[in-house]
């Protein structure tokens, strides 16, 4: 179907002579295409191939060595993968950290997100203050400040425990207990749910207004419309947004950084924080590229798993909706 | 009858919104009230938002900076770094996220596999070999470390999320103006462009933010103290053994919100311009 | 070069685009448009040239600023007070040596090593560094360091009143001195000075650990406000260090590739740690986490009687309270060794890739002994180890820093000599000392438990 279109794309450029088969012609007009193609990503080619391909490479040559940032790298096989495989508890430790972590904190926090930028697309005035409002907390992001506000909400003598205690709970330290720190990082991370929101807000409003004049001519209510019009269309961006905040837990490093170190006993033990911890305190940078590695295989399966499924549930305008 | 009901629903609707919004920005209040606190008040009297007298000395004290190295030079830096990462990240990522949305090229699923690999690769890993290349162009000490990337499509997740954003765009759009005797330019600046405009708003929110906020790179590469950046400033106020000046570094880190917010405050309305208004019939 | 390149190429890339962006149908306005766009990218490259004009001129201005023959890079780590008065410092040495410039770098201790380390594998390291005891092995196995023996040896920097005792650790066992001392210190107990006398409490220095704990008691007992007792501090590695010694043991073997002391010492050590904080006369794990975390001293405020530290400590503690605290020796061993040594607080190398070693060696003399140079620093990285310094200084400075000038000289009688240097891999050691440490305070292991698997992480890590 795009092909005709493309016939006419560019009648100056591209001459026909009589006869040509038609195969040819559709090598020729691939081979332009993919010309183009390339021209137009050039940008990001370059950088690749120039910045980012080397050290990926480099990376992985030194998870098979004994890299220490500060002598040369000798070669010893596999060994660092199979240490981390077989014999090394605060790898499954920070495993099992950073998956909890994303199992209960993605979804919070999509949710939270959306349903925020729904109650903000509903054209009532100030919305936009409010939006301000409830995106000020993904500002303070990875701001030091950020270790100080916490440890004041969720310290021994800080708000939540004066709360508990006007209302006759005796408070804990939320921070430095084993059981509780966790959740205290959890409980931050949904907070800055701005981002997501607004991705959401951007796709909300890039919805047709048509549909919903159409939906609302079909006198469907506000839950139908939701079903059948707003969750569809939102479903490209739902998909990014799960990737990317899915891939971003995974990654999650400077809250735990700033506020608990990965302790109290290592229950907040994140991944990136223990590799970051082997890399440059400990200075076992091919050890910490090895996990580097396998984390990459980790996020990979789910992101090709979360990719295989979107078929079945995602919805693409430009796709004729398949 | 009907405006009663959607009254209601107003107060209704506000307060909640309120109250949340409360809740949502306590954090950051607690940390502008306590900028202005004295220091044995910062901690001893935490709960309380008022401060019991008004100290402007922290931020006074905080702007000074370090040996005659003040906030200005940082703000200036920062500032600098991050217009440019912004500049570069929007024209680099909209193009290469059109190209990957919108044609058919050889090796095209491959190389979207390498985009979304190095969106899935930690930077601590990646960071020594790049800081070594850098240091080979003799870019240490400049802010070219920080600023090339952006403009080479370095910051792979704004691709991805121009992708998604482009692929929602009608395809018949693209179609009429080829029709039109546009080719595949002419498309991206006349379509895809104009309608991508939220999209395109949240790109320069998030790349922004990201780069304001990041603490590694400028760590690495800017070791010279006038081209500082006000992360850096910040984390210079902290220190476990000598004891951290907490004043001032609550005062620093509220203005460095600041033009965040003011970005974040001037853009929102930009969020509002979907395709319901930019005219598609 | 390579700067020019990638401009031209934005600037090309970005006109070419404007070139291949036409629209068949040829109208004006699109042409406008399109070279609209063409020339904002221009502006683009433009925009970031100025940036980078901007950078350019700086470090002119720096270099024209002095008309400096060499420039030296000096690294260090601290808080803003350090860092302001070392750029002081700095500046005095660039009016007493016009052909020297300096370029501070300066951070906070935790990305210093970070980038110290990315440096070292650029081969970029500083010229000058400010190197930590518990590093100095590692820069130094991997030859990233100069002896500086050589320059001793010319008279570019000048030793001759520096004392052995402060230098001895920095010189490795081939002789070669990898590092000079930037002050000396011990480690030590700040005491609430306020709080021992309110319960007539004195602890005369030669106490026992016994003792201490009994003093703990007595004001836990006495007292109905908030009282934690003992403050560890996070420095239980370094209190075993000590323990160790009083043993007549320590915690690396000669050899730097394994453990020395015997587990049974170990053990005796985390029993006390872990009695005491189930006794109530040391702060729980958490609590003292959320002081240091949070900015605020047990001692300052009064629920700590005694705590440990490194002697220079007691400067910054001093400033955040009212109450008086003062310095005491470790507790002693009934019938052991003395344990205490005197020890660089930290200490300044030169790096193998600087090639300005002579300047760097001339700035390293400065810092150690001229006199208005010292005034200026105050003594924040340790007592000057210069006799003639410290003579001048001593006379100067009161409150607490006098009290670690005093408390140098009282802890000499009890020291022994001092230990090897940590071998490399020290940090990581220390690591698993705290997660054990913190696993028995939380009682969820025995001290047996606990010695034991800190044997078997830390002998996997030296080997």
């Amino acid at each position: 179907m795009a092909k005709s279109h493309e016939e006419t794309a560019d009648p100056s450029i591209y001459v026909p002579s009589q006869d040509e088969d038609m195969l040819k012609k559709q090598k020729k007009k691939e081979w332009k295409e993919t010309l183009v193609g390339y021209a137009i990503i050039s940008p990001w080619l370059l950088g690749f191939f120039l910045l980012i391909l080397g050290p990926i490479l480099a990376s992985l040559y030194l998870s098979f060595t004994d890299y220490d940032l500060l002598s040369t790298p000798n070669w010893v096989g596999f060994d660092n993968y199979i240490n981390i495989l077989t014999s090394d508890p605060r790898f499954v430790q920070s495993l099992t950290v950073t998956l909890i972590f994303v199992f209960i904190s993605t979804p919070l926090k999509l949710i939270f997100a959306l349903g925020l930028a729904m109650l903000f697309n509903t054209g009532r005035k100030a919305t936009g203050f409010f939006t301000t409002i409830y995106y000020i907390p993904s500002i303070i992001g990875g701001s030091v400040a950020i270790a100080v506000v916490w440890r004041q909400l969720f310290g021994r003598n800080g708000a939540i425990n004066d709360i508990l205690n006007s209302l006759g709970l005796s408070g804990l330290n939320w921070i430095g207990n084993p059981d509780t720190a966790l959740s205290v990082l959890i409980i931050l991370i949904v907070w800055q749910f701005g981002s997501p929101m607004i991705i959401f807000l951007a796709g909300l409003r890039q919805i047709p207004g048509e549909l919903y004049e159409a939906a609302s001519v079909d006198g469907a209510n506000k839950v139908q419309t939701f079903i059948k019009i707003t969750l569809p269309m939102l479903t490209p961006v739902i998909f990014f947004n799960l990737i990317m905040q899915t891939i971003g837990g995974f990654m999650i490093f400077t809250q735990a950084y700033l506020i608990t170190q990965g302790g109290p006993m290592d229950s907040t033990l994140f991944y990136a924080l223990y590799l970051y911890e082997m890399a440059f305190e400990y200075l076992r940078m091919g050890y910490a590229s090895a996990l580097a590695w396998i984390l990459l295989v980790i996020i990979a399966l789910i992101t090709i798993i979360i990719f295989k499924t979107s078929s079945k549930w995602v919805f693409y305008e430009s796709e004729g909706g398949r | 009858m009907k405006k009663q009901n959607s009254k209601i629903s107003d107060v209704i609707y506000y307060t909640f919104v309120a109250a949340f919004g409360f809740v949502m920005i306590y954090p950051i209040l607690w940390m502008i009230m306590s900028s202005l606190k004295p220091e044995v008040e910062i901690f001893g009297n935490a709960a309380s938002l008022v401060p019991g007298e008004f100290r402007w000395d922290n931020f006074s004290r905080g702007w000074e900076g370090f040996g005659g190295i003040g906030f200005d030079v940082y703000f200036r830096n920062s500032i600098i770094v991050t217009t440019l990462v912004v500049l570069g990240t929007v024209a680099s990522a909209s193009i290469v996220a059109y190209g990957f949305a919108r044609i058919n090229f050889k090796f095209k699923a491959l190389l979207f596999g390498c985009l979304m690999a190095t969106v899935m690769l930690p930077v601590q890993i990646t960071l020594i070999p790049q800081y070594i290349l850098f240091h080979n162009f003799g870019w240490v000490n400049t802010f070219y470390p920080l600023i090339v990337p952006a403009f080479l499509g370095g910051q792979p997740f704004f691709i991805f999320l121009l992708i998604q954003f482009i692929r929602g765009i009608p395809r018949e759009l693209d179609e009429a103006a080829t029709i039109d005797g546009c080719n595949k330019f002419g498309i991206f600046y006349k379509i895809i462009l104009p309608l991508l405009k939220p999209a395109l708003v949240t790109v320069v929110i998030f790349s922004f933010m990201w780069t304001w906020d990041d603490f590694l790179a400028p760590l690495i590469y800017l070791n010279n103290a006038g081209l500082h950046t006000v992360t850096l400033g910040l984390r210079n106020f902290m220190d476990a053994d000598a004891g951290t000046n907490w004043g001032a570094l609550l005062a620093m880190s509220s203005l460095s919100l600041l033009p965040q917010f003011i970005l974040f405050a001037f853009f929102q309305k930009y969020l509002v311009e979907g395709i319901a208004t930019t005219g598609i019939k | 070069m390579k700067r020019y390149k990638f401009k031209g190429l934005f600037i090309s890339s970005s006109l070419a685009v404007a070139l291949l962006a036409g629209c068949g149908g040829g109208d004006n306005d699109d042409t406008n448009a399109n070279a609209d766009t063409g020339n904002n990218a221009d502006n683009n490259a433009g925009a970031e040239n100025t940036g980078n004009n901007d950078a350019g001129e700086e470090n002119e201005a720096e270099a024209s600023d002095s008309d400096a023959e060499t420039t030296i890079r000096v690294a260090w780590w601290g808080g803003q007070e350090r860092h302001d008065m070392t750029i002081e410092a700095i500046e005095l040495f660039e009016e007493e040596h016009p052909d020297i410039s300096v370029e501070p770098e300066y951070t906070s201790w935790d990305g210093y090593w970070e980038r110290l380390s990315t440096q070292a594998a650029g081969s970029n390291l500083p010229d000058v560094i400010n190197m930590d005891n518990s590093r100095l092995m590692e820069y130094n196995s991997r030859d990233l360091i100069v002896d500086l023996q050589p320059m001793i040896d010319e008279g570019l920097i000048n030793m001759d009143d520096v004392e052995d005792v402060y230098q001895e650790i920095n010189v490795d066992e081939d002789g070669k001195v990898m590092a000079i001392s930037l002050g000396a210190n011990a480690l030590g107990i700040i005491e609430n000075e306020d709080l021992l006398e309110e319960h007539g409490i004195e602890l005369e220095p030669g106490y026992t650990y016994e003792e201490m704990m009994d003093a703990m008691h007595q004001i836990q007992d006495a007292t109905d406000e908030e009282f934690f007792g003992f403050d560890f501090a996070n420095a239980e590695f370094e209190m075993f260090f000590v323990y160790a010694r009083q043993h007549g043991q320590s915690v690396f073997n000669e050899a730097g590739d394994g453990l020395g002391y015997e587990d049974e010492v170990l053990v005796d050590f985390f029993d006390m740690v872990q009695s005491m904080v189930n006794e109530d006369i040391a702060a729980s794990h958490d609590i003292m986490m959320d002081y240091i975390d949070g900015g605020d001293s047990m001692l300052g405020e009064g629920s700590a009687a005694l705590g440990m530290a490194a002697s220079n400590q007691i400067i910054g503690a001093q400033q955040t309270t009212d109450m008086q605290l003062g310095l005491n020796v470790m507790p002693s061993v009934d019938g052991g060794q003395d344990g205490n040594w005197i020890r660089p607080s930290m200490s300044f190398s030169i790096s193998e890739n600087s090639e300005e070693q002579e300047a760097a060696a001339t700035f390293i003399d400065f810092f150690t002994n001229n006199l208005e140079a010292n005034e200026i620093l105050q003594a924040d990285r340790g007592v000057p180890v210069s006799s003639t310094v410290r003579e001048h200084l001593a006379d100067q400075v009161d409150g607490a820093i006098a009290e670690t000038f005093e408390y140098l000289e009282l802890v000499e009688n009890y020291t022994s000599p001092a230990d090897p240097l940590s071998p490399p891999g020290e940090a990581e050691v220390r690591g698993s000392f705290q997660r054990v440490v913190e696993a028995l305070k939380y009682d969820q292991v025995t001290p047996e438990e606990a010695a034991e698997q800190f044997r078997q992480e830390s002998e996997s890590m030296l080997q």
